[in-house]
């Protein structure tokens, strides 16, 4: 059972993401108290989600009657979501086009590549960019990046970055947030591919720290974008024989039942319980990072933040047991190694 | 009778949610911007404004006699008392 200010975050993010409306969804927001829409506003917040919320409530207009506190911040949050994102895309759309005149056979991933696909990019809060390459095309690449992109820089999980203008760039020679060989999942560039990814990208979050609504709406618009281009067998398939099925099953159950989204396998995968997911989503916001605990150990030194990973993967054990055991002794396996390796 | 040209010096983005209107301002160092909660009259005055290469006081009063129940001595007297402000406070430039 979910608060009134969720289902109302819900019902604005369908209006926001031109998604059915649920039905009554005038009266909900209609019933909600003052302290509900500061709660409203919270989750909007935490959720990197404001700028979709403002975007909702202007197109209803005058027919909510909005209280006195909490507006401003909402409009000023909407504007700073969508300077930033303007702002990352438009480097996004740069780095792509340098990148193909020069020959690579890269791909941005996640947001950067989603964002279109929402019905106002700029909507979509961003923060990096993520950048694909083959790890054969990595070595030409590094140079071309700290020459263009500013200095390079290794985190402690060997990966490499680079800043330019105050947008990080994060280099990955992964595609897939999925332990299978990838010679045997979808070919990267369909679009079987890039439902796959997303996907494996919210259950390793969620298998961790947690995971919020923002990556759920990205699912969502690149379901609803893509769906009539892949085959839902095929795609279900890939589901199955990366041991994901159960977590695909919950996942678009949500997005259908929450959402409204239902094109694709959304509308084909059978019906799932999804409550257990539903409260990963909204106890820490997004990535959990408003969590309480989690705020706190966020401030601390890298060594207590590792610590505080490793132990929010160990907490979801019986939930990673059941919907992606496999997927959830990799990730196990990457951060042990990740913590005794320094 | 010659009349004084003014165009707004920042960047300035207008947001309204309800009866709330809030302008947002962003001078070339983004770390000055700040954000200014206004009523009714100046959104609507700036929403027309905010897309204009330049505008004179005139234009400002004409725009707020059309609006709003007020004679032109009113509307004079309310544009230039607004133009004074938004220059002190950096919004606007003399061309």
């Amino acid at each position: 059972m979910i608060s009134l200010p969720q289902q109302c975050l819900y019902d604005l993010l369908r209006i926001a993401l031109q998604l059915p409306r649920k039905e009554r969804y005038r009266e909900r927001l209609e019933a909600l108290s003052p302290t509900q829409w500061q709660s409203l506003f919270r989750l909007s917040h935490e959720h990197l989600l404001s700028a979709l919320v403002y975007d909702a409530l202007t197109q209803l207009g005058d027919a909510v009657e909005l209280p006195e506190e909490g507006s401003i911040q909402l409009m000023l949050d909407a504007d700073r979501i969508s300077r930033k994102a303007r702002q990352v895309y438009r480097m996004s759309e740069k780095l792509n086009s340098d990148l193909l005149n020069n020959g690579f056979h890269h791909q941005i991933l996640k947001g950067s590549t989603v964002a279109s696909m929402y019905p106002k990019a700029e909507l979509r809060a961003a923060g990096d960019i993520d950048l694909y390459i083959p790890s054969y095309e990595q070595t030409r690449l590094r140079p071309f990046l700290a020459k263009h992109y500013g200095e390079e820089k290794m985190a402690p999980d060997g990966s490499y970055h680079f800043r330019a203008d105050e947008i990080e760039i994060d280099l990955h020679t992964r595609f897939y947030d999925l332990s299978l060989n990838p010679a045997l999942l979808p070919e990267i560039g369909t679009p079987e591919a890039q439902i796959l990814m997303l996907s494996s990208h919210i259950l390793k979050h969620a298998l961790g720290a947690g995971v919020g609504l923002r990556q759920l709406c990205d699912l969502a618009m690149a379901n609803r974008q893509l769906s009539s281009r892949y085959n839902a067998a095929r795609l279900e398939a890939y589901y199955r024989s990366t041991g994901t099925y159960r977590w695909n099953r919950m996942l678009h159950s949500l997005i259908r039942e929450r959402l409204g989204e239902q094109s694709g396998v959304s509308a084909t995968l059978e019906p799932a319980r999804f409550a257990s997911l539903e409260r990963i989503v909204f106890e820490g916001g997004n990535f959990g990072h408003y969590a309480p605990s989690r705020k706190a150990q966020l401030r601390k030194s890298p060594a207590v933040r590792k610590a505080d990973t490793l132990f929010r993967h160990i907490r979801r054990f019986p939930f990673a047991l059941y919907y992606a055991p496999r997927e959830y002794s990799a990730y196990l396996w990457q951060l042990f190694k990740g913590n005794i390796s320094r | 009778m010659t009349s004084n040209r003014y165009h707004i010096v920042p960047e300035c983005v207008l947001r309204q949610l309800g009866d709330k209107y809030l302008l947002l301002v962003y001078p070339s160092d983004e770390d000055d911007s700040y954000a200014l909660q206004i009523n009714e009259s100046f959104a609507f005055l700036l929403e027309k404004i905010l897309n204009q290469p330049s505008f004179t006081e005139e234009e400002v009063s004409s725009l707020l006699t059309s609006q709003y129940d007020l004679s032109e001595e009113e509307a004079r007297a309310e544009s230039e008392k607004t133009l004074a402000l938004w220059l002190n406070n950096g919004l606007i430039q003399l061309l």
